[in-house]
């Protein structure tokens, strides 16, 4: 029976990746994605660093008892505010998909995953009146984006000392933004139209990460992640934009006061400005340098397994890049409650969380949303 | 046994996201300039004009042999103008009676004409049937050799056209002494010739259907053959001939644009298209403007169709036609207002992925069938044809 369960929440999922869209996705190359599996989901991030499943830190691999594969599905229920309008949203995303495991007879672990980067799903309607011959005609404008940039990670992670994990990970960007403007117009003597356009996106990235046990109960988690650039390519065109992506340095604690309760908190600092003039230049608003940062805790019912019924809770804070106008900073806040429950002599998990999340940006962008994540995490 | 419960719990909580997760709505309102990468489409309007001696007319795709309808008129589709409809039976001048060829009186006789349209305004219009001389040549009708026998010595009968329907079925019943009016002489030779002929309050006209419409004209006798204790038979006569013939046959002015008449005018037009229009444009909108050089022609209140269409390939006068693309327009008689077309649906024709020539075959329709002429003005008299579009440039999708 677990294993038709299991059957059949993998036969789910799909091969693409996205997370969940959001009106603050529509600028510049999207929301960015967290890289997070839906356990380091329930405590708002705040144990990333130190989860396997997730891809934030290459080092994590180093956790890895045996080869792991975790599966990630979120449903976004949003409700989003604009000057034009409210409306409530859905999407069904699938963010993180990781595997990996270590290298039998020696201090060294392998992993690649698959996780979203950037999303830019939308869908906006634009009602407005144009005048056409002289006459003023009624037009409804739908611009539509599906897709993003997607970071395939292949990493490695190496542990010299039972204390410390070095792990270090090559990105791969890919990805496609389908975009389809549409209008139609209230005289019937004009023709709908119907222009599409695909966006392909390829660069690479590197990324290096440490994790350090600093004291019995204590680990350190450092990172540093270049991301190079990203080619934007509009369908057969050749010529290419380029833009640049982040540096991204960040740095994590886990504490284990008791064996029951763990807390901890990560930051990161993204310095989106390096993109800014290239998106300046292909006319789009311009990019910010963020900061993100989360911290929580995780109750554990039996400290023998941890991953059975666990309780977690975490609080979210993020800086968004891409800004909808120039001189303002959108901002994410979120709260999170988790759990999970492993059975199949722990070969198997299944985690979800739920969090609560705000965005804002000035007093005229405004979304709030339920985002449920599901993850499997299967050991053969 | 104790975590059972909490199991399927877990395992239900994950079934319901997944499945809760699997339907997309994303669809909400938007704002510009915030929420609109690329701006929001822009609409422009250009006029293309016909290239300079590419616009012409030609004559003689279908000619009145080939139509289902005879013209019969007065004083359409201009106040010089009379048409009048000819028809030649033949009916046998004995029948087989009790197994014996016979002669025959004609006690009564019907005439039925599908009056395929007229003009309902005009009261009392009334279809005139003359009697024609037996012997007239159909190969060689002359105008000027039939109108003198429209005279009310060779008058047969007339019947009145409905005011409440363009189309109807007529029949003309003889009896009496009017048989005699249709009476068939041995130097007849058993046919009968019948003109056609139109007359109302005011200039008027129809649109009689011929032996090749759906009800071709008839007659049909009711005679007496000649034996002892006859009883009534009814024979048929055979129509092997029905045509028209009109006074004036309008010359074609090269210099105008010229669709319609008999035989039949189109006009081929070739643009010039851009690559810009060609590539990178998504057309909502491509109004053809004609504007008449004359009075357009035609009966009043049954207006023919004005065509457009794009060519598949231009081979020049006999270029075949994109059979999808076509815009059409009513053309009223009597309007010397520009003449719009919507033919959005034949430029599109023209873009990447088709490339059609750019280029349009302008004619009416029904062909041969239809009063509806008209003459435009070309590029090198009067006001050129040209082609009002709207349209939406590329959209800058990789603007972020």
């Amino acid at each position: 029976m677990r294993r038709i369960v299991l059957l059949a929440l993998l036969a789910g999922v799909p091969a693409a990746a996205a997370a969940q869209s959001s009106e603050f996705g529509v600028r510049g190359l999207g929301l960015p994605g967290r890289e997070q599996s839906a356990r380091a989901m329930g405590s708002a991030g705040a144990f990333a660093f130190f989860d396997p499943g997730s891809s934030v830190t290459p080092a994590s691999l180093a956790y890895l008892g045996s080869l792991t594969a975790t599966f990630t599905a979120l449903g976004d229920y949003r409700s989003s505010t604009d000057p034009a309008g409210t409306a409530s949203v859905r999407d069904p995303r699938f963010p993180q998909f990781a595997l990996g495991g270590p290298i039998p007879r020696k201090p060294l672990w392998v992993g690649l995953s698959y996780s979203n980067y950037t999303t830019r799903d939308y869908s906006l309607v634009f009602p407005a009146t144009v005048t056409l011959r002289g006459v003023p005609v009624g037009v409804n404008d739908t611009i539509e984006s599906r897709g993003g940039i997607n970071d395939f990670q292949l990493a490695v992670a190496w542990r010299p000392t039972k204390r410390l994990a070095i792990g270090l990970g090559a990105h791969i960007f890919t990805g496609i933004n389908r975009l389809d403007v549409h209008r139609v117009f209230s005289d019937s003597a004009y023709l709908p139209s119907r222009q599409r356009s695909e966006l392909s996106y390829a660069g690479f990235g590197m990324s290096l990460g440490v994790l350090g046990q600093l004291t019995r109960t204590l680990t350190l988690g450092l990172l540093a992640r270049s991301d190079g650039h990203v080619s934007v390519q509009e369908d057969s065109l050749p010529q290419q934009q380029r833009v640049d992506l982040p540096i991204t340095l960040g740095a994590a604690l886990q504490w284990w006061p008791t064996a029951k309760l763990r807390l901890g908190g990560q930051v990161l600092r993204h310095n989106w400005s390096s993109a800014n003039n290239d998106i300046i230049a292909n006319g789009g608003v311009g990019a910010v340098n963020t900061v993100e940062a989360s911290a929580g805790l995780e109750l554990i019912h039996n400290p023998r397994r941890p991953e059975r019924r666990p309780i977690r809770l975490g609080f979210r804070y993020a800086q968004l890049p891409f800004p909808l106008a120039t001189g303002v900073t959108a901002r994410e806040y979120g709260v999170s409650l988790g759990s999970g429950y492993s059975f199949a002599a722990d070969r198997a998990v299944i985690d979800f969380s739920v969090e609560r999340a705000w965005r804002r940006q000035d007093s005229q962008f405004s979304e709030h949303a339920w985002i449920v994540t599901a993850g499997v995490t299967v050991r053969p | 046994m104790r975590d059972r419960p909490a199991r399927l719990l877990g395992l239900m909580l994950a079934l319901a996201a997944g499945v809760a997760a699997c339907s997309e709505h994303l669809t909400q309102p938007g704002q510009c300039p915030e929420l609109c990468p690329g701006g929001t489409p822009v609409g422009q309007e250009e006029i293309i004009t016909a290239l300079p001696d590419n616009d012409s007319t030609f004559t003689g795709y279908t000619d009145a042999s080939a139509t289902a309808v005879m013209l019969v008129g007065s004083g359409i589709p201009t106040p010089a103008d009379t048409s009048y409809g000819v028809l030649r039976f033949t009916r046998p001048d004995s029948v087989t009676y009790r197994d014996t060829l016979r002669a025959y009186t004609v006690d009564s006789a019907q005439f039925t004409l599908l009056v395929v349209a007229h003009d309902t305004a005009v009261h009392d219009a009334k279809i005139q049937l003359y009697r024609l001389p037996s012997s007239i040549d159909t190969t060689a009708l002359a105008y000027a050799a039939l109108a003198p026998l429209f005279t009310p010595a060779n008058f047969v009968g007339e019947v009145a056209l409905p005011d409440t329907a363009t189309a109807d079925t007529v029949r003309l019943k003889l009896t009496g002494a009017a048989v005699g009016q249709i009476a068939i002489q041995p130097s007849d030779f058993s046919k009968l010739a019948i003109g056609i002929a139109i007359t109302g309050s005011a200039s008027t006209g129809g649109r009689v259907g011929n032996r090749l419409s759906v009800l071709p004209p008839s007659l049909l006798s009711y005679i007496t053959p000649t034996a002892a204790s006859p009883s009534p038979l009814t024979i048929g006569a055979t129509n092997d001939f029905a045509g028209y013939i009109t006074r004036q046959t309008p010359a074609v002015d090269p210099t105008l644009l010229t669709v319609g008449g008999v035989p039949s005018s189109r006009v081929l037009i070739r643009f010039p298209w851009s690559a810009r229009l060609r590539d990178s444009v998504t057309i909502v909108r491509a109004t053809l403007e004609l504007v008449p050089a004359q009075p357009t022609q035609g009966l009043p209140n049954d207006a023919g169709t004005l065509n457009v269409r794009g060519l598949a390939t231009d081979f020049g006068a006999k270029s075949p036609v994109e059979p999808l693309s076509l815009g059409a327009v009513t053309l009223p008689a009597n309007t010397t207002d520009t003449v719009r077309v919507e033919i959005a649906g034949v430029l599109q024709f023209w873009q990447a992925g088709l490339l059609r020539p750019p280029a349009i075959f302008v004619s009416i329709s029904p062909e041969v069938e239809t009063f509806t002429r008209a003459a435009f003005g070309s590029s090198r008299t009067g006001a050129a044809p040209q082609i009002r579009i709207n349209y939406l440039p590329r959209f800058p999708f990789s603007s972020p």
